[in-house]
């Protein structure tokens, strides 16, 4: 997970920098309802749409939350909209948001309502709990790992995705060769990521700076700011892809579970929600999805869905 | 006299602002002790005069010099001659931010470089000396009008001038204020200070000036002895002025 | 009061750091402010130029593209510096534009009269300017300068975005971990008031201390 104001921007410095600019001006009004219609979008992942599931009268229960959606005529989904592979808007066409959350969204919106209508609400990662408290969305997609501590705020369907975070270092060093070498190394991580608090609870001794954006965080690492950068493995391998003065080091070091995060107690929608993975993830997909976003970076097989509730908090 | 032993010396002096021409060619000498009033109606040029003598106003043409030396145009020439320059203003411009004490002691330190400790016994003799002793250790905005006159005559004298220049210093007072500034002149006057005195009180032009200068329209128009200036003026202008002020 | 008391230990040595950076940056950007000061009252037209464009760049152009310029610019000038020290230099040039455009209004408070006095005792211009007419422009201004530093407090919370661990980065990590977005932000933001509130009440009692009687 990072940070909903990540973004692969790989400009000259100054256009990054008004980029920053304007993205944490973004981000200031985000948590209100910016709302983003999105159409059908185009793209690869136009043939998913065509003959995705919908789901059978009798499981939009009367006076439930499916209900409500359906006669609304919108899915009101938080999702970033500068997360590369994940959720990103195309910046030339801003009615286009498309990766693997964008498109799950799109996908359990025609599920819901048999046409992919979706309003976008950007959330901050501090606003996620609140934006399901107070109604503001339906569902999060914001790679939002399941933790207890979270699952006492709001309620987990899912997991729907399973990945973690790697470590990264400049292209020619040759000592760091996992998070096994970062003892008292300086670590760079995203502020509001999982590697924040992961990092020192496996290497105690190690200086933690973090920086709000993905790029900054990489501009960081190649800078000599610290000696590795401990980030989600499908972000940094997009980092990598395209900038040659990093790369990738070693597996994964740890497991972050994915949810689909609503509203605390309201379990007849979260059935509902876990319905609807099971069976796309039968139907091949939710394997789609991913071929037609992380995989194109990531150089692997279709990995196996993870286990509806297979982990604690959902 | 002649200017060589002058202590001040203005020659074909001329000022404008803007389009106005406010000193006309003026030319003035003051000799060493000498006492000069000046009066004149308002708007005829006295202010300005006396504040081209420190150059506070720059001059267009003429020549300024004090004590055989010409007015440097600047720098730190400039402000060593302004140094040897009392002024004495109308609405007094003690340091609103320092103790009267400070006020009198700041310019020494400052610009003479004396020690503190030798700049406040002068200071306190010099505030004894025109009766605000106790005041030493006050704001100026706790003294009276006249208390504050008489610190900032005792600020300017701090720094041993060769010449005074006061402009209108008793006319921001309240009346019962007026006489003890005016004592404090009228002493300064007898101890042989060098003074320009830009003044409507008549009774301090005859009792200390050597010489009444009346000017109008930038000019010089007359210049006498207190006593046959007041009691008998040469110009028509003068006359008209004296009669103004007197009926007043 | 709330999660925040979970990580006290955390929470102070990052509120330690908001507060090293805010005094810091504080006196900095009090003392630039007034050289541009001087400098924009100065009878040197460069000097003033100089002063003038300085203001206007850093009030026009927004802190955190500044931060970002000198984390991520610098280092490819050759100039890698730490974060946090770099940090405090942005923030203290940045927020003394804004004390120079304070301190410029508290020299046009000074009476002329004060500046004649000056002159005519023999101060020359850099005497005057720092005897008289910018000590009574601070004692002016000492309300607007407290707003400036409680302005720079909450720009303290922008180095978050650069790597450095203050107040808002330790607790948006806090966040991380307790999901409780809504207590943690407010007790923050309630740090953040209390921090304002004693500046201000600073700022009140210099001021009566300071003020000049007239
Ligand atoms: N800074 C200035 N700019 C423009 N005009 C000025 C300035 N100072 C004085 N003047 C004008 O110059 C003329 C002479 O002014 P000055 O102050 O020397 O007169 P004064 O004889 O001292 O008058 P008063 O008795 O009213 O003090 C007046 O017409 C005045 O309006
Ligand atoms: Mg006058």
């Amino acid at each position: 997970m990072f940070t909903s104001t990540s973004n692969r921007w790989r400009a000259p410095l100054v256009a990054a920098v008004f980029t920053t600019v304007a993205l944490a001006a973004a981000g200031c009004s985000s948590s209100g309802s910016t709302g983003v219609p999105t159409a059908a979008s185009s793209g690869s992942s136009d043939a998913l749409y065509k003959d995705a599931i919908v789901a059978k009268a009798a499981d939009i229960l009367p006076g439930s939350t499916m209900a409500a959606i359906k006669k609304r005529g919108k899915l009101i989904v938080a999702e970033a909209l500068d997360a590369p592979l994940l959720s990103q808007q195309d910046p030339s066409n801003p009615d286009s948001v498309t990766g693997f959350d964008a498109d799950l969204a799109k996908l359990l919106a025609i599920y819901i309502l048999g046409k992919p209508n979706v309003e976008i609400v950007p959330p901050a990662s501090e606003t996620r709990e609140a934006l399901l408290a107070n109604g503001t969305v339906d569902v999060v997609f914001n790679t939002y790992t399941i933790t207890t501590q979270r699952a006492a705020q709001v309620d987990f369907a899912g997991p729907y995705f399973e990945s973690g975070l790697a470590v990264a270092v400049k292209s020619d060093n040759t000592d760091i060769k996992s998070i096994d070498d970062l003892g008292g190394k300086t670590v760079i991580v995203g502020a509001n990521t999982p590697a924040v608090t992961t990092v020192p609870e496996k290497q105690p001794t190690a200086k933690i700076v973090s920086f709000g954006t993905d790029p900054e965080a990489v501009l960081a690492l190649t800078q000599g700011r610290g000696d590795a950068y401990v980030q989600d493995q499908t972000l940094l391998a997009s980092d990598a892809l395209t900038n040659k003065a990093m790369k990738v080091v070693g597996q994964p070091f740890t497991k972050e579970a994915y949810g689909i995060g609503l509203k605390l107690g309201d379990s007849d929608f979260k059935k509902f929600i876990n319905n609807w993975l099971v069976k796309i993830q039968k139907n091949g997909t939710w394997g789609k999805v991913w071929k037609a976003s992380l995989g194109t970076v990531v150089q692997s097989d279709i990995p196996t869905p993870p286990a509806i509730g297979s982990v604690p908090g959902s | 006299m002649n200017s060589v032993n002058a202590m001040v010396s203005l020659a074909g002096v001329n000022k404008h602002f803007g389009d106005l021409h406010v000193l006309k060619d003026v030319s003035l000498t003051v000799a060493p002790q000498e006492v000069v009033v000046i009066v004149g109606p308002s708007g005829s040029g006295k202010s300005t005069l006396c504040r081209t003598i420190n150059r506070l106003e720059p001059i267009d043409s003429g020549d300024i010099s004090i004590d055989g030396e010409a007015l440097p145009v600047e720098g730190a020439a400039l402000a060593r001659h302004r140094a040897d320059v009392g002024m004495v203003f109308q609405s007094f411009n003690l340091f609103a931010h320092k103790t009267i004490l400070e006020n009198v002691t700041l310019a020494p330190r400052k610009v003479r470089g004396v020690s503190r400790k030798d700049a406040e016994a002068e200071a306190m003799v010099l505030l004894e000396r025109v009766g605000i002793g106790e005041k030493a250790r006050q704001f100026p905005a706790e003294l009276s009008g006249g208390q504050q006159q008489r610190a900032a005559i005792a600020r300017a004298l701090a720094m041993k001038p060769k010449v005074m220049l006061f402009d209108e210093p008793t006319s921001a007072l309240d009346p019962e204020m007026v006489s003890e500034v005016l004592d404090v002149m009228v002493s300064l006057a007898a101890e042989g200070m060098t003074m320009i005195v830009v003044t409507h009180e008549m009774g301090f032009a005859r009792r200390a000036a050597d010489r009444v200068i009346f000017m109008d329209h930038g000019q010089i128009v007359e210049e006498n002895t207190p006593s046959a200036f007041f009691d008998a003026p040469q110009s028509e202008r003068a006359r008209s002025f004296l009669s103004s002020v007197l009926d007043h | 009061m709330n999660v925040l008391i979970d990580h006290l230990g955390d929470v102070l040595g990052a509120l330690g750091t908001t507060l090293v950076m805010f005094l810091i940056a504080g006196v900095g950007s009090i003392v630039i402010g007034v050289l541009v000061t001087v400098a924009r009252v100065s009878p040197i037209p460069l000097l003033r130029w100089v002063a003038f464009a300085y203001v206007q760049f850093f009030i026009n152009v927004p802190l955190l593209a500044l931060l970002v310029l000198a984390v991520f610019a610098l280092p490819d000038a050759g100039i890698i510096a730490p974060l946090e020290p770099t940090a405090i230099v942005v923030l203290a040039v940045y927020e003394a534009a804004y004390v120079a455009e304070a301190v410029r209004s508290g020299v046009n408070t000074v009476a002329v009269g004060q500046l004649e006095a000056a002159r005519a005792l023999g101060f020359n211009q850099l005497q005057s300017l720092r005897l008289i007419v910018v000590p009574q422009a601070l004692r002016a201004v000492v309300q607007p300068i407290g707003n400036v530093m409680i302005a720079l407090v909450m720009n303290t919370a922008l180095a978050a975005a650069v790597g450095v661990v203050e107040l808002t980065s330790e607790v948006n990590k806090v966040n991380l971990i307790e999901a409780q977005p809504i207590a943690i932000f407010a007790g923050a933001g309630v740090i953040y008031m209390a921090i304002a509130l004693v500046i201000g009440l600073a700022a009140g009692w210099v001021e009566r201390r300071v003020a000049i009687v007239r």
